[in-house]
């Protein structure tokens, strides 16, 4: 019988859910911040993977023992399968290779839209953010997309956004298609520290599809910034294994030993 | 031959003008720090910069307001993460003067790059459509296009050649003709620098001809194209150099600690770069212990058989 853990924070189900979407053999577009520490704790649970990176260099390994602080560790490349220009994993990409992306987000609205360049008006901002980098591109030519959201609120979740850094399923229904890229790919999940949201296959909007434990459908609503359509099963994420939060506990030392800002109520645990 | 060696104060007085676009290298691998503090130092005005992810070298660009127009994809502080404390200053309140930000996407500035490189006007990409950074900022002129392809009713983006006035490369080695090597994580260095008009190459060490004959697979720019060649040993930090020095992080993280005000951001400008003469300066005042702790660890990887 699996063990579970009874005691667990939201943004540890938030790393935890998003490994769990790495399938066995695929080849992941592994990105900045979360995504990295997501794709680190899949392949510590013994998921063998193919991973690119935005710098060029490939890798169906990481090494252990210390983590590396991103992917342009030094530790990275004397273990590598490949190391090439930005241009040859971003070629990658576009040619269709790369089957799930996880990316890290400050705002999306509800078609899986993502804004990481502005809070407020682009000419008067309220606060800059940094800009889109690769994920850009990750977003529309990955064959699935993963948005990964540390914090499940209305400002993070707005209706509609004033500025989109990468599309998503844009104004929903075949806008995407419409736009050039093919709807079948693309977000297939938002995974916040409360909930997985996934979308419509036809409207693209995106609803409530399972809770992590503890979590009420309300308190979701509430946190939303539109009116969150739910499905009519809402299912109910499976609490970490005792494997899986000894895994992704060590990697949150790990990651706040090489420099990484978590908040004191994400990391109460360890 | 030795004619391109100089230091770097010379070469950045005779290769750039205010006014200049120019391109620095390094993707966390190799950063082209020592060049940023030298444009610093010498007043450089109203450059345009640009670089696939600005990070902090740009921060202190636009702090010490020798840039006001950037062209990259991301600017923040990667470790941590944290905020790029100038660059926020700048956007949102103009201080120490208003940025222009031509958002690009991190595929569009590498095609870009290539189009430069390539001596051709544009190349196409199957991003950006739908994104606001295919026309934002409207200032900037066009960014990009959709155009019909010519073999087919296929349409499909295109994004236009950035050549760069001028360009720096930080390396591991370099020969005195200008054949720089560097290895471990390329990024945009390689397709960026030449792409760029003139090109500096520094690095961390001067090695005789035959050595880049060992791998000439590691060459990035090749003699023909090097301007100016500098012997700057530790010319990448607080970035790393693969197999010399790692990446110190305690300095990045602490950087956006130090520089959250105005205040904060001139006390470490006087401290790190005005005070200090050149990189060799800047070396003690990090001191022995710092360098000998992000030292290397010497690990040498196979040859292969060139034989035929």
């Amino acid at each position: 019988m699996t063990e579970y853990c009874e005691e667990f924070t939201g943004f540890e189900m938030m790393l935890i859910t998003a490994a769990r979407e790495i399938k066995e053999g695929e080849v992941v577009f592994n990105a900045f911040q979360w995504p990295f520490l997501s794709v680190y704790i899949a392949f510590k649970l013994g998921r063998n993977i193919s991973m690119v990176f935005e710098s060029g260099t490939c890798h169906d390994y990481m090494p252990v023992g210390k983590m590396p602080f991103s992917l342009i560790d030094p530790v990275i490349p004397p273990t590598a399968t490949f190391i090439g220009d930005s241009l040859d994993s971003l070629g990658f990409l576009q040619r269709g290779d790369i089957d799930l992306a996880l990316l890290a987000s400050s705002m999306l609205d509800k078609y899986g839209n993502c804004n990481t360049t502005v809070i407020g008006d682009y000419n008067n901002p309220k606060i800059r953010l940094p800009g889109g980098g690769g994920a850009t591109e990750i977003a529309v030519l990955a064959k699935r997309i993963i948005w990964m959201l540390d914090e499940h609120s209305k400002r993070r979740l707005p209706e509609k956004l004033t500025f989109i850094t990468d599309v998503g399923h844009l104004n929903g229904g075949d806008s995407r298609d419409k736009a050039g890229y093919s709807s079948t790919q693309g977000p297939d999940a938002i995974i916040t520290d409360l909930c997985t949201l996934r979308f419509d296959s036809e409207t693209k909007e995106a609803y409530l599809a399972a809770l992590h434990p503890g979590v009420t459908i309300e308190e979701v609503k509430q946190k939303t910034g539109w009116d969150l359509k739910i499905a009519d099963e809402v299912k109910e994420n499976d609490p970490p294994t005792m494997k899986e939060i000894e895994v992704c506990r060590q990697t949150m030392k790990d990651a706040v030993e090489q420099f990484y800002i978590l908040k004191p109520d994400w990391r109460k645990y360890i | 031959m030795t004619d391109k060696l100089m230091s770097m104060s010379e070469a950045v007085k005779k290769f750039v003008r205010d006014g200049d676009l120019v391109f620095l290298s390094g993707f966390g691998n190799c950063n082209t720090y020592s060049v940023v503090h030298e444009l610093i130092r010498q007043k450089k005005r109203n450059l345009k910069v640009t670089k696939a992810a600005g990070g902090i070298m740009f921060d202190q660009l636009i702090g010490a307001n020798v840039t006001n127009h950037i062209i990259t994809s991301h600017t923040w502080n990667g470790i941590g993460p944290q905020p790029a404390w100038n660059y926020r200053r700048a956007t949102e309140k103009g201080i120490p003067a208003p940025l222009t930000y031509n958002e690009q996407s991190l595929f569009g500035v590498n095609m870009s790059y290539f189009a430069g490189y390539m001596n051709i006007p544009f190349m196409p990409i199957r991003s950006l459509v739908g994104s606001s950074i295919y026309d934002t900022p409207k200032e900037v002129g066009k960014k990009a296009a959709i155009v019909k392809s010519p073999f087919s009713d296929e349409e499909i983006c295109v994004v236009p050649a950035i050549k760069p006035d001028v360009g720096f490369l930080h390396v591991q080695r370099v020969d005195e003709a200008g054949n720089a090597q560097m290895w471990g994580v390329i990024g945009d260095s390689k397709f960026g620098i030449n792409a760029c008009k003139k090109i500096i190459v520094s690095a961390e060490e001067i090695v005789d001809r035959f050595v880049i004959s060992e791998s000439p697979e590691k060459t990035m720019v090749v003699e023909f194209r090097v301007d100016a060649i500098v012997h700057e040993p530790w010319g990448g930090h607080p970035g790393g150099v693969q197999g010399f020095y790692y990446n110190d992080l305690e300095y990045v993280f602490n950087y956006s600690r130090e520089t959250e005000t105005i205040e904060g951001w001139e006390k470490w400008l006087d401290k790190w770069v005005l005070s200090v003469s050149d990189r060799q300066e800047y070396l003690k005042v990090l001191g022995v212990e710092k360098l000998e702790r992000l030292r290397a660890k010497s690990l040498i990887r196979g040859a292969v058989d060139y034989g035929f």
